[in-house]
């Protein structure tokens, strides 16, 4: 016999690893799909298919609206890693890993979903179970119907087989018959997208809002944003009712009507009078109707508060810049110089410090840039702001100081941005859910109201 | 034992309130206790790779997987608890929350509201 002694480490060493990635490898949904539609798997959207969809989507939602609230416990963080579960589900195992990670109480929320069709029409059902035991379920229904007899189109099936149209003439051999086009592949895609905003409603209503916000910032008109804030004012905790209110607050200013959001800004002062993001916003609808020195102090309440919340980092971050922007308004270009150099420095440690670190360092490199002409220490300043946090704003920024910089970078990057827009525009067509950056980066420039620092900071 | 009671009071605690965060894990205790015997074991074996020489091998206390295991529990399932209880206080004595969503809900639905 041989002896096998020598295998007990690496074995019980695998055992081990497997036992830790069994505790610590755990994501926040479970969603398992029981069925789909022979017609849906044709499209290719098969069981698993669909779960990773909603799941990346509902990753996506959490990715996109990036609040400073942050996403912790009963909410969405890397979703997309799944590296256990595909490893349990190669071995086979996935059932009891997953029993296991439910009696450690290690899985807050955990779905089920299956796609049926009803005739013509296409439904999702989700039940979702709470690690408290709280349950709930949700029915979607495909908006339209996925066999639509006005999208039948009726042909040559050997035209169509030669992949020619025009060959039909010449073919007498030829029957007639239909091909059907359906909205199967567009409906699911809606529905799973659905689904997704339908789970975040549930768990989240705040980061669905913040999604939405993120969304229709750019064109300011918050037609899905305003509904769900005031769902989450009906149905959030008072403490965290400030949240939806900050953004109700902003979904305001962004359409000007800057009275009205110092109004909700009292209120939120109201519930806690030391959350930072109130006096900061308050400054700057201050700022934005003129008033530039109670803005400052509101500025100054702002990054004092922080101290109480120094979680936020990007609050007192903002607080400098705005702060500055105001001094810069009032032709204290010297003193806005200092503030920022401040800002600059000592930011506090949170899970949104680099967002806050960039945020600092591009309003210093734009004031360099656009004030002082001391492009060196400018671009030092705009090329931190790219590395810690890359917007599409910051990097053009970083774009146009090159383009005084070095002789012929403008000849290159406008036929790179040709290029770019070009490809932005054939994506926005093809795709319906386009990202963000895509998203805001062409808007911006149209709306009025709109402040691009605005956007970059708004939380 | 006025030791066990408290022992068996942390642990009702433990598995009754829903866990915030612990050291390793975001489960309850028994994840904890099960995540800190792994990290117990792998410990062990690394020391145990580690001071594989005769004269050093004798200085090093040797302990079982099982002894392994139980240390690396103990220890985090004391950390978890201490964190608990500080989330319990923190939640006593500011009946509102944080502003975090830290339990998980199921927020109830908006009348009339269509996915």
């Amino acid at each position: 016999m041989f002896d096998l002694g020598f295998l007990t480490i690496p074995l019980l060493s695998m055992l081990t690893v497997f036992g830790f990635a069994v505790v610590t490898d755990v994501n926040m949904i479970t969603f398992d799909v029981k069925s789909v539609p022979q017609m849906a798997q044709n499209m290719g959207y098969d069981a698993k298919n669909v779960r990773n969809t909603i799941m990346y989507k509902v990753y996506k939602i959490s990715d996109v609206a990036n609040t400073s609230r942050g996403v912790m416990y009963s909410t969405i963080g890397n979703m997309q890693q799944q590296s256990l579960q595909n490893i349990s589900e190669t071995l086979g195992i996935k059932d009891s890993v997953l029993a296991v990670q439910g009696v450690l109480g290690l899985i807050p929320y955990r779905l089920k979903g299956k796609i049926v069709q009803e005739g013509d029409i296409l439904y999702m059902v989700i039940t979702g179970f709470s690690s408290e035991n709280d349950s709930f379920s949700i029915t979607l229904k495909s908006n339209k119907v996925v066999f639509d007899s006005a999208q039948v189109i009726t042909g040559q099936a050997g035209s169509f087989l030669g992949g020619k149209l025009s060959n039909t003439e010449n073919n007498p051999n030829t029957t007639n018959t239909q091909l059907i086009t359906s909205n199967v592949d567009i409906e699911i895609g809606s529905l799973l997208t659905r689904a997704a905003e339908a789970i975040v409603d549930r768990i989240d209503p705040y980061l669905l809002a913040r999604y939405y916000f993120v969304q229709e910032s750019p064109t300011a008109k918050f037609t899905k944003t305003l509904p769900q804030l005031i769902r989450c004012i009906d149905v959030l905790p008072k403490q965290q009712s400030i949240w939806p209110l900050l953004l109700l607050g902003r979904s305001y200013h962004f359409r000007g009507n800057y009275t009205k959001a110092i109004r909700i800004y009292k209120e939120i002062d109201k519930i806690d009078r030391h959350f930072p993001f109130t006096s900061l916003r308050w400054g700057e609808a201050l700022a934005a109707q003129g008033n530039h020195d109670p803005a400052i102090k509101l500025y100054q309440l702002a990054i004092a508060n922080s101290r109480y919340y120094p979680k936020y980092p990007v609050a007192r971050s903002a607080a400098y810049s705005l702060w500055a922007d105001s001094l810069i308004a009032l032709g204290k270009l010297d003193e806005a110089e200092r503030v920022l150099r401040i800002g600059e420095r000592l930011i506090p440690a949170g899970h949104e410090r680099s967002v806050a670190d960039a945020l600092s360092h591009y309003a210093l490199g734009k004031f360099l840039m656009k004030y002082r002409q001391d492009y060196k220490n400018a671009k030092h300043h705009l090329r931190q702001a790219v590395y810690k946090d890359g917007r599409p704003k910051y990097y053009k920024t970083l774009q146009n100081l090159n383009k005084i910089l070095i002789p012929g970078y403008q000849d290159y990057a406008t036929a790179k941005q040709q290029q770019a827009d070009n490809s932005s525009i054939s994506k926005t067509s093809k795709l319906s859910n386009s990202s963000p950056d895509t998203l805001v980066k062409p808007s911006l420039k149209s709306s009025p109201l709109v402040n691009p620092n605005n956007v970059a900071v708004a939380r | 034992m006025p030791f066990f009671k408290i022992a068996i009071f942390i642990l009702a605690l433990t598995l009754a309130n829903p866990t915030q965060a612990g050291p390793l894990t975001r489960g309850n205790i028994l994840a904890e206790s099960f995540a800190g015997c792994s990290v117990g074991i792998t410990l062990g074996i690394i020391t145990s790779l580690i001071f594989i020489e005769e004269p050093v091998a004798a200085t090093v206390p040797h302990l079982s997987i099982i002894g392994y295991c139980s240390i690396g529990s103990a220890i985090t399932v004391a950390i978890h608890s201490l964190m608990e209880f500080s989330y319990f206080t923190q939640e006593y004595f500011d009946p509102h929350g944080t502003l975090d969503t830290r339990i998980p809900m199921v927020y109830p639905i908006t009348p009339g509201r269509i996915y």
